[in-house]
């Protein structure tokens, strides 16, 4: 079919295929685009105005099926004049030139004159607020298109393009569109000379602040819509973009922060606290005093936590602005002027500590303290005296812990802090009050010295007293253990502190060497935190300890403070020499092997062969009396690495394999099982390894028992976190133990439990051991199971045991993988909470609640036998876990219709007296929150 | 008792918040026994609303943590609590509020006095009569209007 033809096709039928043919021939040259257009001319220049805006429309869509490149310049040129010529011939032709606009505006060859025409063409002939939506957005994305990539072009046409966009622009509604024109706005006040008409361009902008807007929900969930978050962000940036609109700005956002309406006040100060970084403060010099009132009135009667912390940037932000112009006492621009008034309008407050306003004023002038040094300064040497002398003079104990609370709350660390210094006579008023007044109030000094500590401000010997004696004689309960701990870790990590941290470590090892008593664990902890300094640390750690077995346990928490070099070289043979002669099996003994070998690197491979060769390899080690030192190399060599080891763990995977399965079975076998798995699944990418692996499985199903079932289980996760997809092959298998009716069920229950749990990794097989961990490892292996489970699931006759894991199963997959099984599954769920399934509860129960938080409507139907074993679970006496989460449940189904739970109603809050007296207070707080919900309920 | 005019204490002092109950270690041993005290009852009324401004009793220390005693050998439970104001006249339906409140969620083997604290309000000595008459605690409640004014105030964010 010729052209003609086709075009004619096109006028009758609009069949959208033809398009793309006349497309195809262009590109394959078979048909020049003078031909074409040509052909298509009678159209063009046809008398009736449908057939001309079709043939329009012909050419937009055959130019826009060309590749950007495939125009001429001439061919552009043309096509160009002639659309913009066309633009001026009906409205009604508008919508298609556009459209052609919009794509050859993209055509990579178009040159200069040919944008400013088009440009000239758009702005006098289209009038863009009488347009439908899609017009407008298409004359919107020419206009960004050369901004962002003509901008040389769009400069020349100078402030009229500014001038002519504000008349395109006003009265846009659409989101989608608005979208656009701001981000053309932020090139404009960017590049282009905006300072003729910057008025008109804020008032084209403003308009739109606060910004309000609900996106309409779609059903269509793949259509892209535009959100709130986007335009309010888009709106900002422009208002923050120069600082020519701060004249108009400020007036702007104090009107909305005087309004009612909070979300108003808050887009305020959002943009407030951008706009600094443009905006100087001798534009809003005259208005200074009146946003520090509003900002102040803001943070000290906050309705809401989120209003309180812009209040509070904001009154930074004003703060930083006013520090970086230059400082005038005369006017209103002056860092002191500002803080005295902080100070003259908040400083009261602080006397009264019963009223609501004390805190509120503290944070006041927090906020302008930590806006620069000169803030903090003149704040902290006006407030922290007088605060010191309230101390003195005050006589109840709360009012003065208050105090020590708001002078740590004013030093504490922001981001500014490391270049300024308290100024020294607060300093030492500070630490005398602190010597005087430590045993008094360990818990509100210990916050203060560490903030004191953080901004370089040195203590006297007192301290070291204080807090020798501290250590080794008060009661420490958990609270204090991490302050005590952050204010020892401070000390130990500044070149400052070295005198105060070397004199507590002897006074500390002296108490316990002198008297030769066994130092408590809170002491040695204390220790360890002394030596967290990378470059002390060595040094203190060989001068006050080594040898000492104790601190072997504790070691491990210092291992980042040492270099690996020097743990190598220094730690490891005298340090497993110890070990192997003296240590039990206990969780640090684990993870300080397992350090150890996940930091050997290519420098230790003889330390390691030498190592393996003559423990391991050694037959008398496997014997009973010494698998204390079988494991410590077990976690040793199961944390190597790959990368460094990989020849040496399938030489030690070949060796040991017989000795693993000729083992008596004891409380060691499940360990050399994991270290087994782990050594599998690290070398799971040779083919004989796998085929190895494949072949014990194999064996193990042949003859089923504990022994088999558990290796079973071990190997095939091994594989599984390799590659999960290998689950489809093992989990009949599982199934069809589990439907046996002998142990070999139970057995695999656990074995399916032990495969389903990630929560709890064993040490050997994990990402931490270097083992190959799939990312997808869990999406792959739910959704494997539960397609493969579904059977059995729904299965009426479940055994208990079975019940218990599948409840557990339930618990442990993502949400959202079973989002839509979970409602069919609910039957299950309530049926595992019966009294013969005491082990499935507490997963039930967790399921159940999280359902009937998120979908409490999904539940109605089975409340009749919902309620009965809730009602039974809320007084079950072995485990408040179950009280709490049943009487949780119960307080959650108050959400469903009244009338579906009233005759319930009566019943329940009978039971709450019981639960309300509970001997276990958290069960208590739950029973008063549900009480409570049962008894308003209709009120 | 009227309940239609205007707040009589137009500007009330505002208190700070005592800080929350810290949890314990020994709080989820099941088999520790937790007595009821002083700072849970406090805990069970601190957050009752005032009927007049949009405030807790707490914050506007009507009730503290003075106030309350408890005895658990003779299971008695008495609540002091202090009006704003010498002659307000919402002292009775604080009183009756925090009375519903305890009714609700303390176990009832509690027997539970609540009182004005000593000088705090010119019908002192009525006032009490009544929070303390059973009867008339249990007619007031039964009453429809008032027991939805009483509800207000019980009613927590959380609940």
């Amino acid at each position: 079919m010729n052209c003609q033809a086709l075009i004619e096709k096109f006028v009758n039928d609009r069949h959208e295929t033809i398009v793309n043919q006349l497309g195809q021939l262009l590109i394959t040259k078979e048909l020049k685009l003078v031909d074409f257009i040509i052909s298509i001319g009678d159209y063009l220049q046809s008398i009736e105005l449908s057939k001309r805006s079709l043939a329009l429309t012909l050419v937009a869509n055959v130019v826009e099926y060309l590749p950007n490149t495939f125009l001429e310049p001439n061919e552009i040129h043309h096509l160009v004049v002639f659309t913009s010529a066309k633009m001026s011939d009906h409205h009604v032709l508008i919508q298609s030139c556009v459209q052609l606009f919009r794509i050859l505006a993209k055509q990579s060859a178009i040159n200069d004159d040919d944008c400013i025409t088009m440009i000239k063409s758009i702005f006098s002939d289209v009038y863009v607020q009488s347009f439908p939506q899609g017009s407008r957005y298409n004359v919107f994305v020419i206009l960004l298109h050369f901004l962002l990539h003509r901008l040389d072009v769009v400069q020349q046409l100078g402030s009229d393009f500014v001038c002519n966009f504000i008349q395109s622009m006003d009265g846009e509604r659409d989101p989608r569109n608005l979208v656009l024109c701001f981000q053309c706005l932020q090139y404009m006040t960017k590049y282009l000379d905006i300072e003729p008409y910057k008025e008109e361009l804020f008032e084209i902008v403003a308009c739109y602040f606060p910004m309000e807007y609900k996106p309409k929900v779609t059903n269509i969930g793949t259509e892209e819509t535009v959100t709130q978050e986007q335009l309010v962000l888009a709106l900002r940036n422009i208002l923050t973009s120069t600082g020519k609109f701060a004249q108009y700005c400020i007036p702007m956002l104090i009107e909305k922060l005087e309004s009612d309406i909070p979300s108003a006040r808050l887009a305020a100060m959002d943009v407030f606290i951008h706009c600094i970084d443009e905006y100087d403060a001798r534009d809003m010099s005259s208005y200074l005093v009146q946003l520090w009132n509003l900002f102040s009135k803001q943070a000290l009667c906050a309705e809401n936590q989120e209003i309180e912390i812009c209040a509070l940037q904001s009154i930074t932000a004003l703060m930083q602005s006013i520090g970086k112009s230059i400082q005038n006492d005369e006017t209103e621009i002056s860092t002191k002027k500002l803080v005295d008034r902080a100070i003259r309008e908040c400083g009261n407050f602080l006397k009264e500590f019963d009223l609501k306003l004390a805190w509120p004023a503290v944070k006041v002038l927090q906020a302008v303290g930590r806006a620069n040094s000169t803030c903090s300064s003149l704040i902290w040497s006006n407030l922290i005296p007088s605060l010191i002398k309230q101390f003195n003079t005050l006589e109840q104990a709360n009012h003065r812990r208050t105090i020590l609370d708001m002078i740590t709350y004013f030093l504490q660390p922001t981001a500014i802090r490391t270049i300024i210094k308290l100024p020294s006579n607060v300093s030492d008023e500070l630490w005398i009050l602190l010597s005087t007044h430590f045993e008094s109030f360990p818990s509100h000094c210990l916050p203060l010295i560490s903030n004191l500590l953080q901004l370089n401000s040195i203590p006297g010997q007192v301290l070291e007293d204080n807090l020798t004696k501290f250590i080794l004689h008060a009661n420490l309960n958990d609270e204090l253990k991490i302050k005590l701990s952050t204010v020892l870790k401070i000390l130990a990590s500044s070149p400052t502190f070295d005198r105060i941290c070397t004199n507590l470590l002897s006074n500390l090892i002296n108490s316990w060497t002198g008297t030769k008593t066994t130092p408590s664990n809170e002491t040695l902890e204390c220790c360890i935190d002394l030596c967290h300094n990378s470059e002390r640390c060595r040094e203190r750690l060989e001068r006050f300890f080594f040898p000492s077995q104790q601190f072997i346990r504790l070691l491990p928490n210092l291992f980042k403070y040492l270099s690996h070099l020097y743990i190598l070289t220094n730690l490891f043979s005298p340090l497993f020499d110890l070990l192997l002669t003296s240590i039990v099996n206990d969780e640090y003994t684990k993870i300080f092997c397992s350090k150890c070998g996940s930091i050997a690197d290519e420098s230790c491979k003889t330390f390691v062969q030498n190592f393996y060769e003559t423990n391991l390899f050694d037959d008398s080690i496997w014997q009973s009396d010494k698998q204390t030192n079988l494991l410590v190399m077990i976690y040793f060599i199961g944390n190597l690495k790959r990368k460094f080891f990989q020849h040496e763990l399938e030489l030690i995977f070949n060796k040991i394999n017989e000795k693993i399965f000729n083992q008596s079975s004891n409380e060691m076998t499940d360990i050399y099982f994991y270290f087994y798995g782990n050594l599998i699944n690290k070398l799971a990418s040779k083919n004989e390894i796998l085929e190895h692996a494949r072949s014990i499985i194999k064996q193990c199903e042949t003859s089923p028992d504990e022994k088999h079932i558990h290796l079973w289980t071990i190997i095939v996760k091994a594989l599984i976190l390799y590659r999960p997809s290998f689950i489809e092959q093992y989990i009949p298998t599982l199934i069809l133990w589990m439907n046996e009716k002998t142990n070999i069920a139970n057995l695999a229950c656990q074995s399916l439990k032990s495969l389903t749990n990630f929560n709890e990794q064993t040490l050997l097989l994990s990402s931490d051991a270097d083992c190959i961990i799939h990312p997808m490892v869990k999406q792959i292996m739910f959704m494997n199971i539960l397609s493969q489970m579904k059977p059995l699931l729904i299965n009426n006759e479940l055994l208990p045991s079975q019940m218990n894991v599948l409840v557990d199963l339930l618990s442990n997959v993502p949400k959202s993988i079973i989002q839509d099984d979970i409602i069919s599954l609910l039957p299950i769920l309530i049926r595992a909470l019966a009294p013969s399934n005491e082990s499935a509860w507490p997963s039930a129960l967790n399921s159940i609640s999280d359902l009937i938080k998120s979908e409490p409507n999904s539940i109605v139907d089975h409340i009749d036998t919902l309620f009965p074993r809730l009602i039974t679970l809320a007084t079950y006496q072995k485990d408040m876990s179950i009280r709490i989460t049943s009487l949780k449940c119960l307080k959650y189904l108050t959400n469903l219709p009244t009338h579906k739970i009233e005759p319930y109603r009566r019943n329940i809050i009978h039971l709450l007296k019981v639960c309300v007296g509970d001997h276990k207070r958290l069960v208590r707080k739950e029973a008063v929150e549900t009480q409570m919900s049962w008894c308003l309920l209709n009120a | 008792m009227e309940l239609s005019s205007g707040p009589q204490n137009l500007n009330p002092t505002i208190y700070e918040r005592t800080e929350d109950r810290i949890i314990q270690e020994s709080d989820y041993d099941n088999d520790v026994r937790d007595e009821i005290d002083r700072r849970e009852i406090f805990d069970l009324i601190r957050s009752i609303n005032d009927p007049e401004h949009p405030l807790t009793l707490e914050e506007l220390h009507v009730v503290d943590l003075d106030g309350i005693t408890i005895d658990n050998q003779t299971n008695t439970v008495q609540v002091q609590f202090r009006p704003t104001i010498p002659h307000c006249s919402m002292a009775t339906l604080i009183g009756l509020s925090i009375r519903a409140k305890l009714l609700y969620t303390l176990p009832t083997r509690y027997k539970v006095g609540v009182n004005i604290f000593e000088g705090a309000h010119i019908q002192e000595s009525q006032i009490n009569k009544q929070l303390n008459d059973k009867e008339r605690v249990t007619a007031a409640l039964e009453n429809q209007h008032l027991r939805a004014v009483v509800n207000r105030c019980i009613t927590t964010s959380e609940s």
